[in-house]
């Protein structure tokens, strides 16, 4: 072996404690930013390819007049590429006995030789035949739906039985794992039948060279107006985001997670190895002057000490290397699971190898360079005199460095866990802020004197409320919707409603007619003025009201208004499309026999239902959308904690360690074994202590960046979550924090107190 | 004989918190091939001073310092660490072997930097200086494992190992016992003999009985120089 890489192994075989500490830092920062770099480029490709390989609409276009529609000329047309009639209407399934959950109904024809939004088919019938029914694989998670089941299905009042003859794979949707919704497909016949709806109602459409949502909505404008001069009369035209899966959101929260907190990790791990390099150039600031002596150049001993850097890296590389790429697809494999779709990277892509590669040499290597700098740029003369030793590494800069190292971890733990604790939060004023406990939502308005009395009477039942709505638009210059949002219609004092105002106020009874929105309507209309007059219309009608406040809400965009002022422009029969009921004992499986009973209600009545959803349920629904955002939160801020807690171990250690000078004058003036043990121990505990004020202090900008990230990615823009603080966090930081202190300064203090007094002053 | 080191009226200046120090004071003094010198004085006369000015480490405050043809303290660092490797054995008081690496290892590396050993020659050199200077046992041990005296018989084999025409040594007895030390004297001594020229600074007076010229510094300058008949 060649003497200069000879020496740097020599050298590492001395602090090996150190050295191997500073390796596993490395290795645990690599295999953290490996895996995230494997799944990144796993998900990233496969998410996109799994749902572009479907083919998915451009646009949705709903209209009764289609039947008139020649879907052969329109598929000549310059600007399409494929049109398919689809239809789809909600229906509700029985997924356990007694429990109903929406069913999304596609009419499609034809599937096999589909041209767009293509289904892959996954077991039994590759298209339904006659009177049966495809389902959605994600479906049978949360259902005893299987291949060769009887499906009971209930559209317009009543309940069909379907035999379920294949399973199928809709990239396109939504997991129903997390929506809690069935997808379900049929042929044409099949679907007017069940549904009791008019097929080939809604087209849909993918355009030639569009590129994003722009393009799209500039290419419909001519087909539009066609449609308009053929006499076709659209009822709405929906452009999702350009080929983008609806859960794309979760995605990219997860890899900014990961990308941010991974990284972080490993740039702890790279300052390590600076750190014990500059321990290193510290006590061998006199070797460097004397290989000078003897005629090595700076560029030689630079190299040297490069090439230790570069042994340690390759070293984590090396043990990094397969952990990440194995975690990586692992983990990509656990996303895909829970967003539905299919793995199809087999093998890490060259760009990612290279990077993984090029990334755990260079970055260690960058980090540990201004070290290496400093400590090869001392001359002969200055390497060589006594005060270049003592000079070389003050114990006040150690301990800056010590605290830095570990409050970074404690900081970013810290926030990981206040995030979470704020979303928790988020799910318990969700959940204080309904009153009620089921909600059975109808598919159109009927008079409440028809339906009160069904439910009159029924176990655990306290009270029920009507509410109504539909859906509308606020008239705003920045925006049109397509379908309208919601409108909720509520009595303005309910107490079933109590939700977070963020500005403004909610709404008030007496006076003028008032509306509220939720953030994310906010978001819709460009903000509003809180005080302006706003006009809403719905159903052909108009209605002038002031814009009252704002409110949180995890929910699509909505508007709410006291239901006597709705009532009295766009409901003049006072009809309820929306049951609000209260029980009287809210323990979950009370309210679960509640909704059985309900179900039983609306069974034996033939009420044309769309929904029954408990509020707990509602959570539950919500809390798995976050669910695992949350789970890679809380894994990857360990991660951070757990390599800062090394790289402050490996600093205390270094630092107690170049002290045994110290410990051996000590010892010679009297100091007794325990004494110095305690003194060390002492320092290392308040250390450990500065560690985490600074740690937590650091936190609370950090947490409100996260917030606001967190709160634009799922509750719109401007949004923030409301700072909460995790006692859970908090203790896992003290409890790691000085447990590793406590091991940090305990060990090499215990070393440093075996070498004899003698030794131990001359140590250099 | 022409002289190989040129020193011409060189000083020192250090700037203190107390004002300025002049370590060397206008020392002009000429060194030949195969000369044994030794530069005596006390502590502060500025002995070690000098030793620096000679290797490269130290830059004159005024004055030049030739050696061999080249005004070494005109060289940038990269080059002057070439020369001192190529030109220049140091050998320090404390040894200063590298504590990692066996004592073939140190020599081997002092030649690594300076390459002027041919790669294929480099093995065979190691192991003939070391026989010469009685430790070719010890050639795969730590230094720490050595006595003083073999230690720093290790640090003239390494001061040796380019084979340069200057060898300088700075108090290289200080730290051994008297036997130890008039071996590590005499070998001194035989490598003037065969024509490198060596300077030892020493602050021991009584034992320059073995040198051809005696050069004694007082505050800095030259108080007093004497030349003997070789031995």
């Amino acid at each position: 072996m060649k003497i200069a890489l000879l020496k740097p192994w020599a050298d590492l075989r001395v602090v090996w404690r150190q050295a191997t500490l500073a390796v596993a830092a490395l290795v645990v920062g690599l295999w953290g930013v490996g895996g995230i770099l494997t799944s990144y480029s796993v998900l990233t490709h496969d998410l996109r390819e799994n749902f572009v390989s479907t083919r998915p609409a451009h646009a949705v276009l709903v209209s009764p007049d289609f039947a008139q529609l020649n879907l052969a000329q329109l598929r000549q047309r310059p600007e399409i590429e494929a049109a398919e009639l689809r239809d789809l209407s909600m229906q509700r399934i029985e997924v356990f006995p007694g429990e109903w959950i929406p069913l999304w109904l596609f009419g499609v024809q034809d599937a096999e030789r589909a041209t767009m939004a293509t289904l892959r088919p996954q077991q039994g019938a590759t298209i339904p035949s006659p009177g049966t029914l495809l389902v959605e694989r994600d479906g049978l998670k949360v259902s005893n739906l299987r291949l060769g089941a009887v499906a009971r299905v209930r559209a317009a009042g009543r309940v069909i039985e379907m035999p379920v003859t294949g399973i199928t794979y809709d990239a396109a949707q939504a997991p129903a794992t997390q929506d809690h919704f069935i997808y379900g497909y049929v042929d044409k016949p099949t679907y007017a039948l069940v549904s009791g709806q008019p097929v080939n109602e809604r087209l849909v459409l993918r355009l030639k060279n569009a590129h994003d949502t722009s393009d799209v909505r500039r290419k419909l404008e001519s087909l539009l107006a066609d449609f308009a001069a053929q006499g076709i009369h659209l009822q709405s035209v929906q452009v999702p985001n350009f080929e983008e899966h609806p859960h794309q959101w979760q995605l990219n929260t997860l890899l900014l997670l990961q990308g941010a907190i991974g990284l972080l990790a490993f740039l702890m791990g790279a300052v390590l190895v600076s750190q014990l390099m500059a321990s290193l150039l510290a006590r061998q600031v006199r070797e460097i002057g004397i290989m000078k002596a003897i005629g090595a150049s700076r560029i030689q001993v630079l190299r040297l000490y490069a090439g230790m850097v570069l042994a340690m890296a390759s070293l984590a590389g090396v043990v990094a290397a397969p952990l990440a790429v194995f975690s990586g697809n692992v983990f990509s494999r656990f996303v895909a699971g829970k967003l539905n779709f299919d793995i199809l990277t087999t093998q890490l892509s060259a760009p990612v190898a290279l990077a993984l590669g090029a990334g755990s040499l260079l970055l260690p290597l960058c980090a540990a360079l201004p070290v290496l700098l400093r400590g090869t740029n001392r001359s002969v003369l200055h390497a060589l005199s006594d005060q270049a030793t003592r000079a070389s590494s003050p114990a006040a800069r150690r301990n800056v460095v010590i605290i830095l190292t570990m409050a970074l971890g404690v900081a970013i733990f810290d926030t990981g866990f206040n995030v979470r604790q704020s979303l928790a939060d988020l799910l318990a004023d969700m959940d204080h802020s309904m009153g009620h406990d089921l909600q059975i939502v109808l598919k159109a308005p009927v008079p409440p004197e028809t339906i009160l009395p069904l439910f009159h009477g029924l176990y655990n039942l306290e009270r029920i409320e009507t509410w109504n709505g539909g859906r509308g638009e606020l008239q705003s210059h920045v925006v049109a919707t397509s379908q309208g949002v919601g409108i909720v219609a509520l009595p303005w004092d309910t107490a079933l409603f109590r939700p977070h105002v963020v500005a403004g106020r909610w709404l008030r009874g007496a006076g003028s007619v008032e509306v509220v929105l939720n953030r994310s309507a906010a978001d819709l209309y460009g903000h509003p003025e809180i005080g302006s007059l706003v006009n809403v219309d719905a159903s052909g009608k108009t209605i002038q009201a002031e814009l009252a406040g704002i409110i949180d809400e995890l929910e699509k965009p909505k508007i709410y208004i006291d239901r006597f002022n709705y009532d009295a422009v766009f409901n003049p029969q006072h009809s309820v499309n929306s049951l609000m009921l209260v029980a009287h004992d809210k323990r979950f499986d009370q309210v679960m026999a509640l909704k059985r009973d309900v179900e039983t209600v609306i069974e034996q009545s033939n009420l044309d239902v769309l929904y029954v959803m408990s509020q707990a349920e509602r959570v539950r629904v919500i809390a798995d959308h976050l669910d695992i955002v949350l789970t890679i939160l809380v894994a990857l801020s360990l991660l951070v904690l757990l390599v800062s807690a090394m790289g402050m171990g490996s600093a205390m250690a270094i630092g107690i360690q170049e002290r045994t000078r110290e410990i051996g004058i000590m010892r010679a003036i009297g100091a007794t074994p325990s004494i110095v043990f305690r003194r060390f121990v002492g320092e290392g505990m308040q250390l450990g202590v500065a560690s985490i004020v600074t740690g937590l202090v650091v936190a609370w900008p950090l947490g409100a960046g996260a917030s606001a990230a967190f709160g634009r990615l799922m509750l719109g823009e401007d949004a923030r979550l409301r700072f909460a603080f995790s006692p859970t966090g908090l203790s896992i930081v003290v409890v790691v924090t000085l447990a590793f202190a406590w091991m940090a300064s305990r060990a090499p203090a215990r070393r440093a107190m075996r070498i004899p007094t003698c030794d131990a002053l001359a140590y250099a | 004989m022409s002289a190989l080191i040129h020193l011409d009226h060189v000083s020192k200046d250090y700037s203190g918190p107390s004002g300025t120090t002049t370590v060397l004071d206008d020392v002009t003094l000429q060194f030949v091939r195969g000369e044994h010198v030794a530069i005596v004085g006390r502590s502060g006369s500025g002995k070690s001073t000098l030793l620096n000015m000679l290797t490269g480490i130290d830059h004159p405050s005024r004055g030049q310092v030739d050696i061999g043809g080249v005004n070494i303290h005109r060289l940038n660092e990269s080059a002057l660490a070439r020369w001192r490797g190529r030109q220049v054995g140091i050998v320090f008081q404390f040894f200063q072997l590298m504590p990692t690496l066996t004592v073939e290892q140190n020599l081997l590396l002092a030649m690594e930097f300076v390459q002027a050993i041919p790669k294929r020659d480099r093995k065979q050199r190691v192991g003939m200086l070391l026989e010469r200077m009685g430790i070719a046992a010890h050639a795969r041990k730590l230094p720490a494992t050595l006595s003083g005296g073999e230690q720093q018989r290790a640090a003239i084999a390494r001061a040796l190992a380019n084979d340069p025409q200057l060898i300088v040594a700075d108090e290289p007895t200080g730290n051994l016992d008297s036997q130890m030390a008039g071996e590590i004297q005499a070998l001194l001594a035989q490598l003037a003999r065969e024509d490198k020229t060596v300077i030892v600074v020493t602050h021991d007076e009584q034992a320059t009985s073995a040198f051809e010229r005696v050069i004694t510094l007082q505050d800095g300058r030259v108080a007093r120089e004497v030349t003997r008949s070789k031995k």
